[in-house]
């Protein structure tokens, strides 16, 4: 059966989701292609969902026992099972994917399960589970295949005793030791839940320290209360060796001699662009060296009318800059207006304790203009913090040397994600620190850290002008 | 042992077994009544120990110490290439320690049911080849589980119970039989174990304390409509076709399974299919090792 659209989408997650209701919304007649019989990619099955609904619960645990400590001993049992932990899972996806499919239904995006491959640079066949096959063109196409996990050669993944971020949640206890490779952010995102269940946790990397692309205030952070939970960060190392022991325990040999054992390990170095068995060379479409689908600012490919969004072209790499290229590649192939991209565009990361990130680091505001205002807010320093038991947070603002004009700000602590938002539009709205101690905000609330973090930038800078 | 392929589960054997015969072994099922096998003392104390939070090493092997044919299985299997240990495990601490309190469990159960548990007279050869099968699936459901993300140990143990209904339901058909003093033919006898098997075993899995996600997949496996079940019942309901194919001797390949339901409730696609066949070769060396 050949089928003909006006846009055909490859892959399901959050970029071409969509992608695939912006072209339905421009009247186009879309097809929407995923592998799994129901919209949202890794993002719903291995992702984003799973790993919250975990982290959820080491939360809630924790807050619990912050609040109780004085009247009840909260003890987790050994080898506590995951699904138990996470019992709200099914849910969750169920009445995401309801949603989402709801979402498709309406806006009359036609959905194929199946795998799909180019048999030209206009023509694609999709292959069902039973091997049924369907040729379907159309004038354009989105690739939005997503990722799947990196395996280094010399890291023998066997989804039983060392794990990918597909397979991580799949155990059935929880581990009393767990070896983590990598520092970024799924990296850490596992490791600090796990580390605030109980499980002993070793984080290692080459890196210097873990989420180096984060302000070092808000990567220490991070790291401080990984050694609060009992975890530890090796960081400046190379593994040697990977190995399960036959038996019962993962030996991971490092260069500096050490032995890290542990009953599972994760490994979470890096994600690799899914375009095996797409035949993308079939459409005239390249690969960076890294795998990657190159693209231009619109999101073309080497094929002008063939767009890839999402983890497929590669960082950031976040569910919410995939949606935002899913929606602007078909808006651009169908020529519909579209604003500028944004600059600001926040980094939300899920460890615990949480952290985000908008606009530039201390660093970076230091390197373009020689000096960078600084202002923190700790949350002790917060009455919500206080009320909540969560004191141990940090919001840090970085303006311009001479203007005060908000260029960053960076979070970390109990609802740092939604917190930097406050601080985006501050940067999207060119304002200055002023801003924030001339508001006035809700009380309590976290949002009072940004005039606790511009009364303290001004401060410095009124004594460093009295000083000179 | 024999698959819905070869047993059609509504039909009703013809002669053999008689109508009052059945209807007791029926209701003492829906009774909970069905006179259900223990463990053997050992074996029973090592499950329970398993489950504990603080199950040391050392009182698992003490257990262990006091079943001498018990013990010599555990360091037969552990120093097995199944577990491939780098140094070879010379005393039952050690084997405990290294293996871990879950696995020796499950060790200790395979062993305990392959020796003496079920006692028909007249069906031993039966009885062993479900467990020859069972081993089997087990394997498959492992690799099952490894190609699709699944959770490899769950589905590795429903695999190896998953037809544990049967010699449940043969000791106890046997015994009614002889008690009425009737003769039955032997495939009126296998095929009605094979109508009730399924539930027969989740019986024994609750009796025995086993996790739900086991007591489940034992009660469902032969379902037909393994989308709506959880996904250990589906692994186990394609493993067990695996496992079957590959006893009959036939080179296992991937057209052998299309169109098995659980395919599309696990979304296998053909390329991972493919993975999972490949595996036949080793799985039945392992077969062989744990037999």
């Amino acid at each position: 059966m050949r089928g003909t659209f006006d846009l055909i989408v490859i892959g399901g997650g959050p970029a071409g989701q969509k992608a695939a209701v912006q072209g339905a919304k421009l009247g186009r007649k879309v097809l929407l292609i995923e592998r799994s019989r129901s919209v949202g990619g890794a993002c719903v099955r291995f992702g984003t969902i799973p790993s919250k609904t975990l982290r959820e619960t080491a939360l809630a645990l924790g807050k619990f026992r912050r609040l109780t400590s004085h009247v009840m001993d909260v003890k987790m049992p050994a080898h506590v099972q995951i699904a138990g932990l996470m019992t709200r899972k099914e849910e969750v996806i169920a009445s995401h994917e309801s949603y989402m499919s709801a979402q498709l239904a309406r806006n009359g995006i036609e959905f194929a399960q199946g795998v799909a491959r180019f048999l030209s640079a206009n023509e694609l066949e999709i292959a069902d589970i039973a091997g049924t096959k369907r040729r379907v063109g159309a004038p354009f196409f989105v690739i939005a295949t997503g990722s799947s996990p990196r395996t280094p050669d010399d890291v023998p993944v066997d989804h039983e005793h060392i794990l990918d971020s597909d397979s991580i949640l799949s155990v059935s206890y929880l581990p009393e030791s767990l070896t983590v490779l990598g520092s970024g952010v799924i990296a850490c995102e596992y490791a600090s839940i796990f580390a605030a269940l109980g499980t002993s946790v070793t984080i290692i990397d080459r890196s210097p320290r873990p989420l180096a692309f984060l302000d070092p205030e808000i990567s220490d952070h991070f790291t401080r209360q990984l050694q609060l939970f009992g975890g530890r960060y090796l960081g400046e190392r190379k593994l040697v060796d990977v190995a399960w022991d036959g038996l019962s325990m993962v030996d991971t040999r490092l260069d500096d001699g050490q032995l890290v054992r542990s009953e599972k390990l994760f490994c979470a170095l890096g994600r690799i662009a899914q375009v095996q068995g797409l035949n993308v060379d079939l459409a005239g479409i390249r690969l960076t060296p890294r795998g990657l689908i190159a693209v231009d600012e619109h999101g073309r490919t080497d094929a002008a009318h063939i767009y890839a969004a999402g983890d497929v072209i590669g960082p950031p790499a976040l569910a919410s800059t995939s949606m935002d290229q899913g929606r602007r590649a078909v808006c651009h192939a169908f020529g519909a207006e579209v604003g500028a991209a944004r600059e600001a565009t926040p980094t939300g990361i899920y460890t615990i304790p949480e952290l985000a990130s908008v606009g530039l680091t201390e660093a970076e505001v230091k390197e373009r203009h020689g000096s960078a205002l600084i202002g923190r807010a700790h949350f002790k320093e917060v009455a919500r913090g206080q009320i909540s038991a969560a004191e141990d947070g940090l919001l840090k603002l970085v303006a311009h040397p001479d203007t005060g004009v908000i260029m960053g700000a960076h979070a970390a602590g109990e609802t740092a994600a939604d917190l930097v938002h406050i601080g985006q539009m501050a940067i999207l709205g060119g304002m200055t620190y002023h801003t924030f101690i001339d508001a006035i905000f809700n009380f309590p609330t976290y949002a009072e850290a940004y005039r606790i973090a511009a009364l303290d930038l001004f401060g410095k800078r009124a004594q460093r002008i009295a000083a000179e | 042992m024999h698959s819905e392929v070869e047993v059609a589960q509504n039909r009703k054997p013809d002669i053999g077994v008689p109508a009052a015969i059945r209807s007791e072994l029926e209701s003492r099922l829906s009774a909970g009544s069905l006179e259900l096998p223990l463990l053997p003392g050992v074996a029973m104390e090592i499950t329970s120990a398993a489950a504990k939070e603080d199950a040391d090493a050392r009182t698992i092997a003490d257990m262990l110490k006091r079943d001498a044919a018990l013990s010599a299985h555990v360091l037969r299997i552990v120093n097995s290439p199944v577990y491939s240990p780098r140094a070879q495990i010379v005393s039952l601490q050690q084997a405990v320690a290294r293996v871990g309190a879950v696995k020796i469990r499950e060790i200790a159960l395979v062993i305990a049911c392959r020796t003496g548990v079920f006692k028909a007279k007249g069906y031993e050869q039966e009885i062993d080849q479900v467990f020859t099968h069972s081993i089997g699936t087990a394997l498959f459901a492992q690799e099952i589980a490894r190609n699709t993300r699944n959770n490899v140990e769950d589905a590795f143990l429903c695999g190896l119970l998953h037809d544990v209904g049967r010699p449940v339901l043969l000791q106890a058909l046997v015994t009614l039989l002889r008690e009425a003093k009737v003769v039955a033919t032997r495939e009126a006898v296998l095929e009605l174990v094979s109508e009730l098997h399924e539930a027969a075993g989740s019986a024994l899995a609750r009796a025995w304390a086993l996790p739900e996600t086991v007591i489940v997949a034992l009660g469902k496996h032969h379902t037909s409509c393994p989308e709506q079940e959880s996904t250990p019942v589906r692994i186990v309901s394609l493993a067990d076709r695996f496992a079957h194919l590959t006893e009959r001797g036939a080179v296992l390949t991937s057209d052998a399974v299309l169109g098995h339901p659980a395919l599309a409730a696990l979304e296998i696609y053909p390329d991972v299919l493919e993975k999972i066949v490949k595996r036949a070769g080793v799985v039945k060396e392992t077969i062989g090792v744990m037999s």
